[in-house]
């Protein structure tokens, strides 16, 4: 944060001067998910299937994209306790994936926030074509 | 006005305890309560040496309601102004013997009330504590809806994206 132009502050102090240009921290993005993409997005995929979560008991807010992970994890852990110390592997696996994870949400976010601020542009370009 | 205060509770605490039921009803024994407020010369004279004090030290308390008689005015010094190296022979109290006793003594005894003069008056005191007050709540009301938060779209759960409403992609 040494530096002169700190985004992550002017993400905040831009939503309260000009809210309609700063994305959504709780609800879904307003622009379609595909805008942009000639050849199309890869979807996510979940490999843990629903019987498995539920026998495994995974709270239901664990239960993302990098639940397989966690499910080997708790598994190794249940088999080797107190020696927890050995379940190291899958426990850097589950972290490399939720940190895969926040940093495409960090990218979403800020695909949503060029987006907003390229249809502000045009707005502004369109009131000033039409003055 | 705290001396006011510790005269005034002074009395609260007599009156309080003659009427609780484990103590006598006269706090002031009967044969220690001061005599009346000294009129004449003979009469201070006589209360002096009844105090162990010398006539031109004696002092009483006004008599304006909220004096103690003939008591004597022992200034507003408690026990731990009081040197803590001086050879007494009752260290707790810091008196030698047969000096005379501060009429609200057990309200001023080093681990109680202290009679020295504050680091920070009483109108400080109030002013910064209503500066400080003033300025939290005019902050919460200027702020209020001005939020900070960490610029990250929300969790992904696919939970979701079962019903095909919504879908989740990778970059």
């Amino acid at each position: 944060m040494g530096t002169g132009n700190s985004q992550y502050i002017s993400t905040f102090t831009e939503s309260w001067s000009n809210p309609n240009v700063v994305p959504s921290v709780l609800d879904k993005p307003k622009h379609d998910s595909l805008e942009g993409f000639e050849s199309g997005r890869q979807e996510r995929q979940r490999k843990a299937s629903e019987e498995d979560l539920y026998w495994a008991k995974i709270p239901p807010n664990r239960r993302d994209y990098c639940a397989d992970h966690l499910i080997e994890l708790q598994r190794c852990r249940k088999l080797n306790y107190p020696f927890l110390s050995k379940c190291e592997h899958y426990k850097h696996d589950w972290d490399h994936c939720q940190n895969e994870d926040t940093i495409l949400r960090m990218k979403e976010f800020e695909r949503e926030r060029r987006l907003l601020k390229r249809d502000e542009r045009k707005r502004l370009s369109e009131e000033a074509a039409m003055e | 006005m705290s001396r006011l205060a510790l005269v005034r509770s002074s009395i609260l605490y007599n009156q309080v305890r003659s009427f609780s039921y484990s103590r006598p009803a006269l706090v002031f024994a009967r044969d220690f309560k001061p005599g009346e407020y000294p009129k004449t010369e003979a009469e201070r004279r006589a209360a002096a040496k009844k105090y162990g004090l010398r006539p031109e030290d004696y002092e009483p308390l006004p008599d304006n309601g909220l004096g103690f008689g003939d008591y004597p005015n022992l200034g507003r010094i408690s026990t731990d102004m009081k040197s803590d190296w001086g050879d007494y022979d009752d260290p707790y109290l810091k008196r030698n013997f047969g000096e005379p006793i501060h009429v609200v003594q057990d309200q001023i005894t080093a681990d109680k009330v202290s009679l020295a003069k504050t680091r920070v008056s009483f109108s400080q005191i109030v002013f910064w504590f209503l500066f400080g007050s003033f300025v939290f709540i005019g902050l919460n009301y200027l702020l209020w809806d001005k939020k900070c938060f960490i610029p990250i779209a929300p969790k992904q759960y696919p939970r979701n994206a079962l019903n095909g409403e919504e879908k989740h992609y990778k970059f």
